[in-house]
């Protein structure tokens, strides 16, 4: 009997000993842990993306509240998360503007020339590397869809004009696809913005009918004729100026190619296209 | 092209000589090249000068040239029109100057200046340079515009200054040519024999050197035996019909029986590596003060049953080219600069025959090897046999798949000599020498 005896006293002593260390332990070592990081942690979407500039979610949440990071930097998420954050942070949600993903090439497989059949490694750069890219155009979409497979939301998928396209409502602007395209093709803009000049090439305008028939030429006639002035010509290629922009549409009527683009219409980032190249 | 069925090594018992019988020189890995049971090499052809000529300015990495001409001018066949530190741009044909191009492209991507020169019957001023200057030996090499071609583009003139300086014992002369045994260099040697000869000499002698070694692929028959019935003093090496033995850094281990560091040129082993071509033209260009205005091509594939080899003016298009062997391309045809495991394909037929164009092959559409765009390695290891450097294809085009260059390149990524030979053995048709070529480009443009 004395050893069982003798082994229970000597365990309940060693617990309580060892409790009281810990006890003493967690009152020296004691780190405070602001409860909100956790909160923010749980209110974010958890998908790790790193568009908002972070590590992942934690690591931005911890930014927000120790670094004053700003609240509304979640790409993924919607109003209704940010507005979670602000209010976790004690802040009024002033929003910002959400910015989504645009193609800024339509040289699909009509409009642009192709100087060869490609055979090879499913990848733009590679492709540019070896070849230059099947397409005539030196600042036109590739079109082997290295952007849709970086995206993280399933927001893109590849036309079957070989053109991405970007679902506007899936699109985050998390900025994968615009890092994964060698050739500055996806661009971030408001989500807003009322006209786009959706070509890329600073080639000159005789170069650019070369090569594809709905380029933008650099005739620049949409910036003489725009009321608003929204409208610049950098290297021969008009932007827009979306804090101008109206959306009256004056350039679309002059443009002569057809690269100047309204994007008001819904249809026009998920065009009946892709929907009959599912079905079919 | 079916090489697989054609891996049976020829015609080796058809050859009577001793040296033949012995061992060829070779590597290990690599892939034996189609070597035909019987075949003869057509005789070298010299096609007529075009009427237009595209002149890219661009041929050593290292050395910009100095435009010499003006648009409009009237100049002479073998003025110079561009001028290197140690190198010339010969005009290859007499006429006007019709264009300059300061963004032409070159197959490869890189920009470079182009000049067009069309034939014209207008007098011409009196006071234009002779082709080949009269003086010194060293003189007549720097007028030939030639620049040594067996690995990377260096002018002639500071390939020599090299050999000399680092006390070079053995030139080798590479008379191997990529993929057809039946090319121009074995051609050259077993038709213009003395030219070819005489130039090694006027090479060993230039350079410092003791000796040259002759390599030639031991199946061709011909070209050994003319070699040997020569009575050269060289020394006459035969190594073993396999891709992709011209190129420098295995020729240098089949001659040497060495295989030496990456980091080491063949300099440092007392050897240097020059083209049969070369050697051709420096004769020509010393002893009867003509300049390289031609280049020596092969013409294989498509149509045509035997490869064909002719002299063509540099500068001609492609499609000249073609037209006057009688090829076609129909579409979806390949045409490639350098072979079908490790060329250029071109899709512009105007494309100009420069130096630097060896070897023009036709694939036809049937015969087009269809890379697979969703394969994955499965580890066979066929790739890490066959690769010539001792690499390890599937890790460095998978590491530049992903996107980990610095893996690849710890995987000795720029080791890797692009001869194609991964990709071709691979059995799901990864196009590995296309991440490979990815992964190189992406490590320069970010140290860059
Ligand atoms: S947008 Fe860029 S990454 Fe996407 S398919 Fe076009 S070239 Fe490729
Ligand atoms: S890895 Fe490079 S050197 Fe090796 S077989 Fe492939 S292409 Fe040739
Ligand atoms: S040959 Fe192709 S499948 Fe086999 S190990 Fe190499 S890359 Fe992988």
């Amino acid at each position: 009997m004395i050893p069982i005896l003798t082994a229970i006293g000597a365990m309940a002593f060693l617990g309580l000993l060892l409790s009281i260390v810990l006890g003493l332990a967690a009152k020296v070592f004691y780190v405070y842990v602001d409860p909100r990081i956790e909160q923010i942690c749980d209110a974010l979407p958890g998908a790790n993306c790193g568009g908002c500039g972070y590590a992942g979610c934690s690591d931005f949440a911890e930014a927000i509240v120790c670094l004053g990071a700003s609240p509304d930097g979640c790409v993924a998420a919607g109003a209704s998360t940010t507005e979670a954050v602000c209010s976790i942070m004690g802040l009024s949600a002033g929003l910002g503007e959400r910015y989504v993903a645009r193609i800024f090439c339509q040289g699909d497989e009509q409009k642009a020339v192709q100087r060869f059949d490609y055979n090879g490694a499913l990848d733009c750069a590679a492709a540019i590397v070896s070849t230059g890219g099947d397409k005539a155009c030196e600042f036109g979409c590739v079109g082997l869809g290295t952007c849709v497979r970086a995206c993280p939301f399933d927001a893109m998928e590849m036309g079957g004009n070989r053109l991405p396209l970007v679902d506007q409502n899936l699109c985050t602007g998390c900025g994968n696809c615009v890092q994964a395209c060698p050739r500055e093709i996806p661009l971030l803009i408001p989500i807003s913005q009322k006209t786009a000049n959706l070509c890329s090439s600073h080639e000159a305008g005789k170069t650019v009918k070369q090569v594809c028939s709905i380029g933008c030429i650099g005739c620049s006639v949409c910036k003489k004729k725009c009321p608003e002035g929204a409208v610049d010509m950098e290297d021969k290629l008009a932007v827009v100026n979306p804090a101008h922009c109206t959306g009256q549409g004056v350039c679309l009527e002059k443009c002569p190619t057809g690269s100047m683009v309204s994007l008001q219409s819904p249809a026009l980032e998920k065009p009946e296209a892709s929907s009959a190249q599912e079905t079919a | 092209m079916e090489i697989r069925s054609l891996q049976t090594p020829g015609s080796l018992n058809s050859l009577k000589q001793e040296s033949v019988r012995m061992k060829a020189a070779s590597f290990q890995g690599g892939l034996a090249l189609p070597v035909p049971d019987k075949f003869e090499s057509q005789a070298i052809t010299t096609l007529p000068a075009p009427d237009r000529v595209l002149l890219p300015l661009l041929h050593h990495p290292e050395q910009a040239y100095e435009l010499q001409v003006k648009k409009g001018a009237l100049i002479k066949q073998g003025q110079p029109v561009g001028e290197g530190v140690s190198s010339l741009v010969l005009a290859p044909i007499s006429g006007k100057v019709e264009e300059i191009n300061k963004n032409f492209k070159l197959p490869g991507g890189a920009l470079t200046t182009a000049i067009r020169i069309a034939a014209s019957d207008e007098e011409f001023p009196d006071e234009a340079p002779p082709a080949v200057p009269d003086s010194g030996t060293l003189q007549k090499i720097l007028g030939t515009g030639l620049s040594e071609l067996s690995e990377s583009p260096v002018p002639l003139f500071e390939k020599l200054r090299s050999i000399r300086s680092k006390r070079v014992r053995t030139l080798i002369i590479n008379c191997l040519d990529e993929f057809f045994i039946q090319g121009r260099s074995a051609a050259l040697a077993s038709q213009h024999t003395p030219d070819l000869l005489a130039g090694i000499d006027l090479l060993v002698q230039y350079s410092g050197a003791e000796s040259a070694v002759i390599t030639v692929y031991a199946e061709s028959a011909q070209a050994l035996q003319s070699l040997q019935e020569s009575g050269t003093k060289c020394h006459i090496l035969p190594v073993k019909a396999k891709h992709p033995q011209h190129a420098e850094k295995l020729l240098v281990t089949a001659v040497t029986g060495r295989e030496y560091d990456v980091d080491l040129t063949p300099e440092d082993l007392g050897v240097s590596v020059i083209s049969a071509e070369t050697a051709y033209w420096v004769s020509r260009a010393v002893n009867r003060r003509e300049a390289a205005l031609d280049k020596l091509l092969t013409v294989a594939g498509g149509s045509l049953k035997e490869p064909r080899n002719c002299f063509v003016r540099i500068g001609t298009p492609l499609q000249e080219v073609l037209t006057h062997l009688g090829q076609d391309i129909a579409d979806g045809d390949k045409v490639i600069l350098g072979g079908p495991l490790s060329g250029q394909a071109v899709s512009d037929p105007d494309t100009p025959v420069t130096q630097q164009t060896h070897l023009v092959f036709i694939q036809k559409k049937t015969d087009l090897h269809v890379f697979s765009q969703d394969a994955v390695c499965f580890k066979c290891g066929l790739c890490v046999q066959i690769c010539p450097m001792r690499l390890m294809p599937f890790l460095i085009s998978g590491f530049s798949e992903g996107g980990l260059y610095d893996l690849a390149e710890k995987n000795s990524l720029f080791t890797c000599i692009e001869c194609g030979c991964c990709a071709y053995v691979c059995p799901v048709n990864i196009p590995m020498v296309q991440w490979i070529q990815l992964g190189k480009s992406a490590i320069r443009a970010q140290r860059s």
